[in-house]
This record gives structure tokens, sequence and C-alpha cells, in this order.
């Protein structure tokens, strides 16, 4: 189940919401139930076998919590029990998600049978991690009630698609948590935000760029493979952004703060500056648990460099197992190094009319990045980006012919609100008499607005005609 | 929930929540008073639910069944989807979306009309000429029906032995009359032509590039209106996958079967024909539009499969029909509607009854015989059996916009009927849409009862064979073609690769190696007949 479904929409969130609702609100304990009959519900529909993996997997965590409190003060037995969650976490994750990969690499694929990876795997065994850790590192206290710790790890706002919420971050709202009607409307407002990113804005230039992506790139003009390759970068970025906004949105409206995972990732002047901005809960994950680990910046600047790579090939490779995946984190990686080498104090000392120039270098990078990502294998990866390169072929014909005028005006609403423009928009409106009021009319308008739009959209879509005489 | 104290923008976001739960609420809640929507939306496949089991629940197929239930039936869902496709189509027609779009594709203040190019290649093609496979041979306007002829004597033999003297004086060639250009149009126009006019608005008709929206859901406004389904234009050129990996031997085999089938059949007393139908963006390469053609590439070296097939079917002994060339032979141009993807009711009526002609002559027997005496002009298409306006009703999603380019006259044939001390035909016809007009006219006047299986006979619309014999296993061909006069195997120019271009369900069980359409029917009957040979 997808939250940009009718399904979801119409059926599974007014139920939940509804009955959540009427729970009085000092029973969180049955509040916690409904959420995690609900979570379970929802991973299950769409995942009916791979279910109880999930449910394994919180059960086998849940004892590592308890151990980690029983040994308490046993330096060693801890350390073993943490290496054994993290070996087992990972473990899982390696053989459902890399087993095929490396049997591939090693010329023995055609031996095994091929894994059917899980759906959010990658994020809720990340969830789980960071709760063993953090307990070990004393972060937290073991919790020592399974169904809180279940509803952390399933539920379902943030289950397939992130953000990946630390268990510290969540620990004190599993146990108490209100909402009140600014709460619930800034959920309702974020949810609408979301759902229209994803439903409007993403679904329709995703059609150009899997229409251009299919091309063959050796005969691709180069125009028609910009135009590809900005259509995939906000695709990206709207589809990714929504579902968070999604996921963030209905943890407000029953009570939970998600902490946010993109703050306008394409106004970045450099590429440590994206990082910053781009799926934040995944970079702070990496960053709290195995770049400082292995030493972060405190060892040298060569230790840094090498603390970087393994970061970047890490971060690449947990969004799939393909060459094409690491590379492109090794890409970025690159890139990173380049500017703690120098290139950042080069940025910094650009006058003020010219900064504009940093951002065109950093999206430079993260649309080549992107093509790196999204191409089916390395191979046509390179010749997607060596098509781009190939001005003696700008064929921009052949480029408007992909391009219809809906989708042109799209890419445009896309490439506008890439910018905080309504954040901005919005301070200046409060800082005026009736600000908040204001605010409060132009949110509401907005969220229905974009939900009368999305369902229209995604309705819309829907419509797939089967043509009777096809032949 | 906890209440502030009352204030403005409390009560506004208090109303807004309130809101946000009734658009959620308010589909289920209509659906829960007045039932899931019934207006399913035309021509789309509707999903019946199924019931829950265990099984169904973990393979998933539950979900997918209820999900797919759900969204083609919840309240309202036809009304807004009309709703969204009028939008669609106002904005992507609006003055200004339009102009920006001309300015970016240079077209500003250009004349769009005139010769159309393949960006592919450098043959430019007549405005309103569709392409013809093969030079245009003696024409002949079909007239009243002709006795079928009895068989001929062969010819006698050649001696091989006789000698040929190579130094005999041969006679001086004789001085030539200088060529005297030959007008391909002449016979379309000719005026004993009963086709000529309807010909002439076709040949009047200039390809004009489409602005604004351009379709969607795999139909694609061409040029000058024309309506394509986009699987036609990348099989015509060659675009993607599925067509460029069909294969001379694959071909070949199924050629090869066909003669076998037809030979085992004629045994049986069994008169078997095989007609190609032409399809659309063949027929009317002239209106594929640019921008289609400007998205794609043809592969290198690409020859359509239909070609390959001519070629084997040209070099065996099956009985066939090749529309295309049969209509340029009879001086029929006009052969398809704007709005529709199959063929109009002028070049199916054509084809039938040049297929019962064609069975006269192999089987010297007198059947009911039909023959056009002229057009009969519509305002509307029709005819419910041949849908010129299939692919028409599919873009514009049942709504019409008022300046939505449609044909100026649909046309039907003046249709004479002879039957005079005529046997009625017992006809096994299987192939896919275009087979409906076949059917239609064998059995709505009188010239056969028919058998007609669609495609393979395992999907569920139209006329299907309530079971196939790919439900009950080659076996089954026994009780097919027990009393038959003729099969008739239809297949379009498309279908020569094989299964459907989006793999739908209905190709789902094609076997075989997928370089040939309909490998499963003919293997089957293929099957059947190995297995008993010599049981005539």
């Amino acid at each position: 189940m997808i939250f940009s479904s009718t399904l979801f929409l119409f059926i599974f969130l007014p139920l939940v919401l509804v009955i959540y609702y009427l729970i009085p609100k000092r029973y969180i304990m049955a509040k916690n139930v409904e959420l995690l009959i609900a979570s379970l519900i929802f991973y299950a529909w769409g995942e009916p076998k791979n279910v109880l993996l999930m449910i394994i997997s919180i059960g086998v965590n849940y004892v590592f919590g308890l151990l980690l409190d029983k040994y308490d003060g046993r330096v060693k037995l801890r350390r073993l029990v943490l290496v054994l969650s993290v070996v087992f976490n990972l473990g899982m994750l390696f053989f459902f998600k890399y087993f095929n990969f490396f049997t591939d690499v090693l010329g023995v694929g055609d031996r095994f049978a091929t894994i059917i990876l899980p759906i959010g795997i990658s994020f809720f065994t990340f969830q789980i991690m960071s709760y063993t850790i953090d307990v070990y590192l004393r972060n937290c206290a073991p919790q020592k009630n399974v169904f809180k710790l279940a509803l952390y790890i399933s539920l379902f706002p943030q289950l397939i698609a992130g953000p990946i919420v630390r268990y510290i971050d969540v620990e004190k709202e599993l146990a108490d948590r209100s909402y009140d009607v600014d709460l619930v409307f800034k959920g309702v407002t974020r949810f609408s935000v979301g759902l229209a990113k994803k439903v409007v804005i993403s679904n329709t230039v995703a059609m150009l760029a899997d229409q251009i992506f299919a091309l063959d790139a050796t005969a691709m003009s180069a125009s028609t493979a910009w135009l590809g390759a900005i259509a995939y970068t906000l695709q990206i970025y709207f589809d990714f952004s929504g579902y968070s906004d999604m996921a963030i949105g209905l943890g407000h409206m029953m009570g939970f703060h998600f902490l946010e995972n993109f703050n306008y990732p394409y106004i970045s002047g450099s590429v440590q500056e994206f990082w910053r901005r781009w799926h934040m809960s995944l970079s702070t994950w990496f960053k709290d648990y195995l770049y400082i680990p292995l030493g972060g910046n405190r060892k040298g600047k060569g230790r840094t460099y090498l603390n970087l790579f393994i970061v970047f090939a890490c971060t690449g490779f947990w969004h799939g197992a393909s060459w094409n995946f690491l590379v492109w984190g090794l890409y970025h990686g690159v890139f990173q190094i380049f500017e703690r080498l120098g290139l950042k104090k080069v940025f910094e000392k650009v006058p003020k009319p010219l900064k504009f120039l940093t951002h065109i270098y950093t999206m430079l990078v993260v649309i080549i990045g992107w093509v790196l990502f999204r191409a089916d294998n390395l191979g046509m990866a390179i010749d997607y980006i060596a098509a781009m390169f190939r001005f003696g072929n700008w064929g921009w014909t052949r480029a408007m012919a992909q391009l219809e005028g809906y989708t042109l005006i799209i890419m445009l609403i896309g490439i506008i609100f890439s910018a905080p423009i309504i954040p901005k928009l919005g301070e200046k409106i409060r800082k005026l008499d009736g600000g908040e009021t204001a605010i409060s009319i132009i949110s509401g308008a907005s969220m229905l607005v974009l939900m009368l739009v999305s369902i229209f959209c995604l309705t819309g879509s829907d419509y797939n005609p089967f043509i009777y005489f096809r032949f | 929930m906890n209440q502030k104290p009352s204030n403005t923008g409390f009560v506004i976001r208090l109303t807004v929540i309130l809101c946000f739960f009734a658009l959620l609420i308010f589909p289920v809640a209509l659906m829960a008073l007045d039932g899931p929507d019934s207006n399913a939306m035309e021509s789309e496949a509707t999903v019946e639910l199924k019931e829950f089991s265990f099984g169904n629940y973990l393979d998933g197929s539950f979900q997918s069944n209820f999900e797919g239930w759900f969204s083609g039936h919840y309240p309202l869902r036809s009304q807004i989807v009309k709703t969204y496709r009028q939008t669609r189509y106002e904005v992507e027609n609006a003055a200004p979306v339009v102009a920006v779009m001309d300015l970016l594709n240079g077209n500003f203040g250009k004349n769009p009309g005139g010769p159309s190019t393949d960006p592919n290649g450098d043959t430019p093609t007549w405005p309103g000429l569709p392409n013809v496979p093969s030079t245009p041979t003696t024409p002949t306007t079909p007239t009243t029906p002709t006795t079928p002829t009895t068989p001929t004597e062969p010819d006698a033999p050649v001696d091989p032995d006789v000698p040929v003297d190579p130094d005999a004086p041969t006679e001086p060639d004789q001085p030539t009359e200088p060529e005297v250009p030959v007008d391909p149009y002449a016979i379309y126009l000719d005026p004993s032509n009963i086709y000529a006019e309807i010909n002439r608005r076709q040949l009047a008709e200039i390809p004009v590039e489409p602005k604004g929206y351009r379709g969607s859901d795999r139909v694609y406004i061409g040029k000058s209106g024309y309506l394509y389904e986009s699987a036609y234009i990348m099989e015509y050129m060659g675009y993607g996958e599925p067509y460029t990996s069909v294969t001379r031997e694959g071909v070949k085999t199924t050629v090869e079967k066909l003669e076998y089938i037809q030979q085992e059949l004629k045994k049986r007393g069994i008169e078997m024909l095989f007609v190609l139908t032409s399809s659309k963006a063949a027929a009317y390469s002239a209106y594929i539009p640019e921008y289609f053609k400007n998205m794609y590439t043809t592969k290198e070296g690409y020859i359509r499969p239909v070609d390959m097939l001519r070629e084997e079917l040209a070099d065996s002994s099956v009985n066939y029909l090749d529309s295309a060339v049969y209509w340029q032979q009879i001086g029929l141009l006009n052969t398809f509607p704007k709005t529709g993807i199959h063929w109009n009711a002028i070049a199916s009526f054509e084809s039938t009854a040049e297929l019962i002609r064609m069975y006269q002559r192999l089987s010297g027997e007198m059947t009911v015989t039909l023959s056009s005496k002229g057009v009969i002009y519509h305002d509307d298409a029709p005819s419910s059996f041949n849908n010129e306006k299939d692919v028409f009703k599919i873009l514009y999603g049942a709504f019409i916009p008022s300046n939505a380019i449609v044909d100026e006259d649909y046309y039907s044939p003046d249709i004479q009927i002879s039957s005079a001390g005529s046997k009625k035909l017992n006809v096994l016809l299987q192939g896919g849409s275009f087979a409906g007009s076949i059917n239609h006219y064998l059995v709505n006047y009188g010239v056969a009862d028919v058998s007609y299986i669609y495609y393979n006979g395992l999907n569920s619309h139209g006329t299907i064979a309530a079971s196939s014999p790919w439900e009950k296993g080659p076996e089954a061909w026994g009780d097919w073609l027990k009393g038959r006069d003729l099969v008739i195997f239809e297949a379009t120019e498309q279908q020569v690769r094989g299964a459907h271009y989006d793999g739908s369900k209905s190709w789902a069980k094609v076997a075989g190696d997928g370089n040939y359409g309909h490998n499963a029917v003919y293997d089957s009957m293929y099957e059947y007949l190995k297995a008993h040979e010599g049981e005539y």
C-alpha cells in the first residue's frame, strides 16, 4: 500500500485516524496498540509473507536491547551483544538486498534463486540498528515494552520510505504524546503538500524522465539528454520529499514529531551543503553510526578522506544493489573530498553577485549524479552522460518532441518550488498584523486546493483504458 | 482534542481539518449509501472483485485485485476522470501554452503543412497518399460477382532436352515508344471506380502537424487529426525491441506450419485462407506526426516483420489475401477513418468479399456472394462491429471537446447479395479485432455460420469461444473442425512480432518464442493435425 493510492487515502487513513481520535487521549497504550495493528496491516497488505520477517526482526532486537541492559557493566558481553545485533541486522539486509548482486559478481548467480527484496527493509533495518546502537551507547534506555518497540519500528508513516527515525527522537512520544488542533492542522497541511508533490509534480515529470531514459542513449541528442536528466532531478526530489512530507504530516496528526528529511537541497552552493539538506535522516545516521566511529575528521586529512569515501560508498550502496548506485555514492564522495581539498575555500571567496556560479556548479554535479542513479546500469549511465556532452548533436527539435505543454508547466512549477519561496513568504506574512490568521486561511485554502488537485490527478492517472480493438 | 480559547485562527484550522476528513471519508460514505460507481469508463477493462482466500492473500493477487477494483469503482470517479482529462486538454490547447510550445519547437509563424519527411530517411511521402506496399497492377473495379472458374489443365511441361542455339541470330531490337509517365493516382480517381469520390477526399487531406494536446494513454493525435495507437507506429517505424527482435526463421517456421495446416485441412475437405490486415500506421504513414517520429530512432537494418511474412507467404503455397495489396488492386485508397485504428467498413467489406471469392475459386463451390455497388455516407460511424471511433473515445476519455477532430463523413458499402442456389458455409474464424468485421459480413449477410475465436480464446472481450483449445488441449480441435468448410486465420501486420507490446493478459499465454503472433493458435492446431495425420 502506498500513500498516493486511493485505497490508502479513502479507506485506510480515515479509518485509522477516526479510531485513533475516538480513543480517549489518556489511553496512550490503546492508541499505541491501534497504531501497531494498523501498521502491521499496512505492511502485511503489500508484504503478506515478509511481515513475519519484520516481526521476527523486532523480536530479536527486543531481546538484544534487554541483553544490553542485563549485561550493564560487563563491557565485553555488551560489546558482543552489539556485534551480534549488527551482524544479525546487516546480515538480514545483506541476504535480502545484496546476496544476488554478489553472487552475480562472483559469476555464480545462476546457481541461486532470486531473492525478493522486502519493501522498506533498508529503512526499518537502519531504524532497528539505531535503537540497539543507542542502547549500547547509553543514549537511551532499552525499551522493556515489546509493543512500544514494535510500534517504533513498524509505524506506518515512515516504515517503507522514511524518514529514518531514530529511537531517541520518539522515545518519549511512544510513552506519552499529545496533539491539538494546531498540530493536527499542521499535519494535515503538510500531508497535502506532500501528496501534491508526489502526485502532481513527481508523477508528471516521471513520465517524461521514463520516456527519455528509455531511448537509445548512444543516439540521443544532447538537449534530450539534459531534458531527461532535469526531469529526473525534479522527479526524485518531489517524490522523496513528498513522501517525507506525508510521513511527517501523518506523524503530526498522531502527535509524533519526526525530524525533517529535506531542506531545499537544490539551493545548495556546494556538494557538502547539498548533503546537509538532502535525505538528512540517512546522512545523519551514517555520520553518527559510521563516520564518527571510524574517526570522523579527527585522525588527520588522509583518514578523513578515506572515511568520507567509505561513508559515501555505503550511502550509494544503501540505495540499491547495483554498481551504478555504488559509483553514484563514490562520485559524491569525490566531490566532498575536492571541496575539502580547497574548492570550498574558493567558493567562500566568490563575491556575492557571483555566488550563483557555486549553485550552478552544485546543480551540475547533482544532475549528472542523478543520471548515474537513474540509469539501468553503469554502461547506460556512461552513454547517457556522454550524450549530455555531445554538444555537436544538440538536437533541440528532438528534445522538444518529448515535451508536452502540461509537462512543461509542471516542470516550471517544480523548479520554482524547489526553492524556499513559500516559507519565506510565510515569514513575511506572519510579521504583519493578523498574520497568523492569514497564514491559517492561506494554508487551509491551499490544503483544500492541493488535496482536490491531487485527488483529480491520482484518479485521472488511474484511468487506464484497455484498448478493446487493440489490433 | 485540546481546544484553545475561541479565536478565528482556531476556527479556521478546525474547519480545515474537518474539510480534510470530509474529503477522505466522502467517497467511501457515498459508496456505502449508493454502492460502487457503476459508470465504468468506456473502453476500460472492468475489474471484478475476487473472493478473499488465504492463498489469494499470500500471493498478493487479492490485494492487487481489490486495489484495482476500488480505484475503478469509487463514487464520482468517472466524473473526476472526465474533469481531469478536460482540464489537461484545455491546458495543453490554451493559446499561451500552444504559443510557447511553438516557440520552443521553432514553429512560430511557420506553415505547418506541406510534404512530410521521415527523419530517419530522405524519402518524402506525397501528402495525402498513403504508402502502398508494392507497385500497382492492372486495376480492377469490383463489379457483379463472377462465377467460379473450373480448374484448368496445368501448363504442358517444357521439354528440357530441346537445345537452344546460343548463336542463332536474334531479331534486332525494335525502336520502342518513349515511356509515358503513369499517374499513380489514376486508378484511384478513375470515374468508373465506385470509390473515386472517397479516394479523392483522401488525397485532398493534406497532413498538418498537430499542435496543443497530443494525446495520451497510448493513443496519439497524428497529422490532420488522424489518431494512432503508438504500438502500430512503433512496429511500422521499427522502434522498440519487440518489433526488432522478430527473426526470419521464426516467420518461416510459422508459414511452414500454415502450409501444413492448409494441406491437412484440405484432405479433410476444409479450405484454409490466411488474411493479412493492414495497420493504420502502414496504410497512413503520411499522417504519422513528426513529434512522434522525433522521439525515437529506427534500428539500423530494420525489416518489418510483416514484410518478412509477405516474402515467405509469396514463396509458399498458403492461400492468403494481403489486404493492403488487394485494396491497391481494386483502387481503394480510403481505408481507415481518422478516429479509429481499425479499417473502415468499405475496406473490411471488400476484404471479406474477396475472401468469399477466393473460397469459391479454391473449392469450386457456389456460395452467397457479396459485392458493393457504391458508397453510403454517414455523419457518424455507422457500425458497432467496426467501431470506427474506438480510439477517439479512448483519447478523449468520454468527454468530447468541441474542437476534437472527427471524420467529415463515415462510409459503408452499398451491399449487393447474390445467393441463388448458394451454399451457406460453416466457417471457423480465428483472429483479432479486425476479424470481427469479417465475422459480421459473413454472418449478417447469410454467407456463413461462423465460430469466431478471438485471439487465443482466453480474453473475455468480444465474441469469445467459450472454451478454447488452450484450455481443453489440442484434442479440442477435433470438435472445432468438425463439419467446417473453411478456416480463416486473420492477422494484422502488427501481430507478426508476437506477444502484445505491453504484455496484456490476452497474450499472456501465447507460447513459443514470441517471434510470431498466434504461435499458440497455429502450434496447437498443427499439433492436433500432426497427431491425427491420415485420419481423413
